[in-house]
């Protein structure tokens, strides 16, 4: 058990024990990660907000059978995996493509001219419509290991299939991202 | 030969190093796989990022603590109201009022109670029934 599991166990700790001052802590810690996994499942901030507010609820009242011995986050991103999936199927309207910049930022980078920073922001644009027509399953994987940044291991956790699954999962996903880019006519890269 | 795992294993830095060494071979030789290895690396950046220009939507600390203390609030408010109706009830009952009194006071709260629980009913009813409940605004 790393330092993080540790801090994070014994902050469950004294939520289970009636402390749930304690429960901010971890909602401080986890919801950036949260919101960038919703935001890239549901398309929508709004949505993705709620479904990150609902998780965090969920997870309280599910504290009591969260294993000390395990990691947080991938068991808080399973619960939100389940919220983003539901909010999906209620909604049938699946991925919502609205206006860039109401999910992206549009600063520049350090380094490269104006040209180049418009190039990238063109890029991430057709991206973030490109996955917006991929299927929940490969959106899901991309979200968790490009956006996220998560290793095989906690996407295997989190989604509940092997970590073989996941790589497999990982190159049908990022193949149905490059012909859905080229069905819209873009030729990428 | 080179699987489409051990591709996205390479390009994600979770191939075992016996393995790198057979990748990183194979890209000299195979056309096809360097091409594929560079698209896969250049969505990669790309979707990372995407990931790091996404906006921040500030603390849902307000609202998820208003929702876990809500359930505290609730026990103690019914707990208390039920204590309480409970020993009106019985200081009612035991009080020297006559019964025409206690029996037309009670015809009273009960007609109400019914009527509440009806139109509460009613209420459920409706939003189960809404066709339109799924519409959002």
């Amino acid at each position: 058990m790393n330092e993080q599991q540790a801090l994070d166990a014994e902050l469950v700790r004294k939520c289970l024990a009636g402390q749930p001052r304690f429960y901010e802590p971890l909602v401080r810690a986890y919801e950036p990660v949260a919101q960038r996994v919703a935001l890239g499942m549901l398309g929508d901030a709004d949505a993705a907000r709620d479904a990150v507010q609902q998780t965090f609820i969920k997870a309280y009242a599910a504290l009591d059978r969260f294993d000390l011995e395990r990691s947080f986050r991938p068991w808080l991103l399973q619960i939100l995996r389940n919220q983003c999936r539901d909010e999906l199927r209620r909604r049938k309207a699946g991925f919502q493509v609205r206006r860039i910049d109401t999910v992206l930022t549009q600063r520049l980078p350090a380094e490269g001219g104006p040209d180049r920073a418009r190039r990238r922001s063109e890029a991430r644009e057709i991206l973030w419509e490109g996955l917006g027509r991929i299927s929940v399953d490969h959106r899901e994987v991309l979200v968790l290991k490009e956006i996220q940044g998560l290793s095989y291991g906690e996407i295997a956790q989190a989604t509940g299939v092997p970590e073989g699954t996941v790589a497999s999962r990982l190159f049908h996903a990022r193949r149905a991202l490059k012909e859905a880019l080229e069905a819209m006519g873009v030729e990428y890269p | 030969m080179i699987t489409h795992e051990e591709l996205m294993r390479y390009i994600d830095g979770e191939l075992e190093p016996e393995r790198m060494l057979a990748v990183e071979a194979a890209l000299e030789s195979d056309t096809e796989l360097r091409r594929d290895y560079l698209l896969y690396s250049r969505m990669k950046t790309d979707l990372e990022s995407l990931g790091e220009h996404m906006k921040d939507a500030g603390t849902v600390w307000t609202p998820v603590s208003r929702a876990i203390a809500r359930p505290l609030g609730w026990i103690l408010f019914i707990l208390g109201a039920v204590i309480w109706m409970a020993y009106g009830v019985y200081a009612y009952l035991t009080s020297a009022d006559a019964m025409w009194e206690k029996l037309s006071t009670s015809a009273v709260v009960v007609g109400l109670a019914m009527l509440l629980l009806s139109a509460l009913l009613d209420r459920l009813h409706d939003l189960k029934s809404d066709p339109y409940r799924s519409i959002e605004r």
